[in-house]
């Protein structure tokens, strides 16, 4: 297991390296995008859709699918190419990022995009969406699991822990949480703004059962989501990242969070770090 | 008017099984007998305002129909946003149960008075929001709107109301309930202030004077074309509620004459634009905001 506040060791592989080149192709759509955010996404949300969710893009609200929330729904641009990697909607679509007619928002939208299950963008929303998808599933007999991705940053919204609270006071075992613990905020370090250590004493304190792993290591991601639960407790997986990962000048820069106005220059800067990666 | 409201809502859930109930610490023994027949669809969650809409939400992307039932100023204020985002944005068929509509919490305070909700609900599109007269009423629009597809705000007043609506025909979800037809003046209320219109509309009668008065269950929508019409057949419409003067249906009523070829003034009988400083009892605050039936004739009088 990493310690705290460890970077990430792990090496990208050229899957992750296409799938982040999906990702300029969206930034240079829109010439915009949370770059940090997006970037430190890639191997959680990879191998959730690779190889632990059961779903259908051809029927994309098959009751029996595993639903996720992108509660951090800023890191979008991660989503929207995993989905249009698998099919959920042509890859061409991404390069109309944020266009006035386009599906593809800066923030996910339910009804919108196929495959996005609810729309978030306000941080501290998904997890409370969540409880209530993993309550109706056990309610309904529905075999599915429930997964929320959820940033660090996003962990300093108290609705955040009203939602942690219930889901381990019903002992929501189809339940998996996801922090994207990148360590940078918008403004800087998540130590330095509202320290959350000792993170996983606190889910776990919340009745959740707890497991760090590297958030860039496909193995050790693919070992730990896919674990039978418990049978009693939802499942906190704190996913060790590095803001900006796979690009070298920005990461863990807190000035790569977002970037409004990408020249042409600063997207060949991107892809040719991410082909060195 | 509330045993009225988690009566209809519990007749509902005998008979559907996509129907759940989300009470956020309500008081001791709430639905104890609904919660025998149906053990999984009756959630007393903690003081959490916020998640229980987030988690409303998610039930009813799943297909389910949630009540959730708590004081009207914590769903409307404390979980504001989740109403809008979770719940409006989405679309979804969850039902926000409001106790304590107005100044029926007056001796609490005003961080239990709900005088602003009309407000905050209206401005949130795709929301309805009902505030029913009497029980009879409530259980009319529980069950009007258990098969609408979106978002609804229902305001629950105090209690022990006498029966006033159930002579009158059935509308449809959103439809005005005229009461008494009239010329010249037209008091427009809603909610259990109907009970204090009432007999002020008959003591202007006594005096000779002819007002109309139409009761309004639905703030939104509004029948504009309903509005509209009146508008141009009355000079005065009298706007009585018990929430701020803006915002609410008198502001809604405004918006709708002033955007009309109508010639009516407006005039609003409100809570006045302040936080309460005293306390007692809703009464109270309606005598003191003009908003008995004594006040309402005089209106009418003056106004005439």
């Amino acid at each position: 297991m990493p310690t705290v506040g460890a970077s990430s060791s792990a090496q990208l592989d050229g899957r992750s390296r296409y799938l982040r080149s999906l990702a300029i192709d969206t930034f240079e759509g829109g010439s915009r995008g949370h770059i940090g955010s997006t970037m430190s996404l890639i191997e959680i949300l990879r191998v959730l859709y690779d190889d632990v969710m059961t779903y259908d893009p051809r029927d994309p609200k098959l009751p029996s699918r595993d639903r996720l929330i992108l509660s951090k729904g800023h890191g979008c641009i991660a989503l929207y190419v995993m989905l249009a990697d698998k099919g959920f909607f042509p890859e061409e679509e991404l390069s109309t990022f944020c266009h006035y007619d386009s599906m593809l928002g800066g923030h996910p939208e339910f009804g919108h995009v196929p495959g996005v299950e609810t729309s978030t963008g306000s941080l501290g929303h998904g997890l409370a969406i969540g409880v209530g998808m993993a309550y109706a599933a056990r309610l309904s007999k529905g075999g599915h699991h429930v997964f929320v991705v959820l940033g660090d940053g996003e962990l300093d919204e108290g609705s955040v822990w009203e939602s942690a609270l219930a889901a381990g006071h019903h002992k929501l075992d189809n339940l998996t949480i996801v922090v994207d613990y990148n360590k940078l905020q918008s403004f800087g370090p998540v130590r330095e703004i509202w320290d959350l250590e000792p993170l996983a004493a606190k889910w776990l304190a919340f009745g959740f059962d707890c497991v760090e792993v590297d958030g860039h290591n496909v193995e050790q991601l693919r070992a730990t989501l896919t674990l039978p639960g418990k049978g009693t407790k939802p499942r906190a997986v704190i996913a060790h990242t590095v803001k900006g990962r796979g690009i070298p000048f920005a990461e863990a820069n807190p000035v790569w969070h977002h970037k409004a106005s990408l020249k042409p220059q600063d997207i060949q800067d991107l892809r040719a770090a991410v082909r060195d990666a | 008017m509330r045993k009225a409201a988690l009566a209809a809502i519990a007749a509902l859930m005998d008979h559907n099984e996509s129907v759940i109930f989300v009470g956020s610490d309500l008081g001791a023994g709430t639905l104890a007998d609904v919660k025998a027949r149906h053990p999984g669809r009756v959630l007393m969650e903690g003081i959490a305002e916020q998640h229980l809409v987030g988690f409303a939400a998610g039930l009813a992307l799943e297909g389910y129909v949630p009540y959730v039932h708590t004081i009207g100023t914590f769903l409307t204020r404390r979980a504001l946003e989740q109403v809008i985002v979770d719940v409006a944005l989405h679309n979804l068929p969850v039902r926000l149960v409001a106790s304590g509509g107005g100044m029926v919490y007056a001796p609490l305070g005003p961080t239990h008075q709900a005088i602003d909700d009309f407000a905050l609900m209206r401005a949130i599109p795709n929301m309805i929001v009902a505030a029913p007269a009497d029980p009879i009423e409530m259980t009319q629009v529980i069950s009007d709107l258990a098969t609408h597809p979106g978002p609804a705000y229902i305001r629950v007043a105090k209690g022990g109301e006498p029966d006033v609506t159930s002579d009158l025909p059935r509308g449809a979800v959103g439809a005005i309930r005229p009461i008494r037809y009239g010329q010249g003046i037209a008091v427009i209320t809603t909610g259990s202030l109907l009970h204090e219109c009432i007999p002020a509309i008959a003591s202007a009668v006594a005096e000779g004077l002819n007002p109309a008065l139409v009761h309004v269950p639905y703030v939104a929508p509004l029948d504009t074309e309903f509005i509209s019409e009146m508008s141009r057949t009355f000079t005065t419409l009298v706007v009585v509620e018990e929430h701020l003067p803006s915002g609410g249906l008198a502001s809604a009523i405004a918006d709708v004459v002033a955007s009309g070829d109508g010639r009516a003034r407006v005039v609003r009988k409100t809570l006045p634009a302040a936080y309460a400083t005293g306390y007692g009892s809703q009464r109270d605050h309606w005598e003191s905001a003009g908003l008995t039936a004594s006040a309402i004739a005089q209106a009418i009088s003056r106004h005439q």
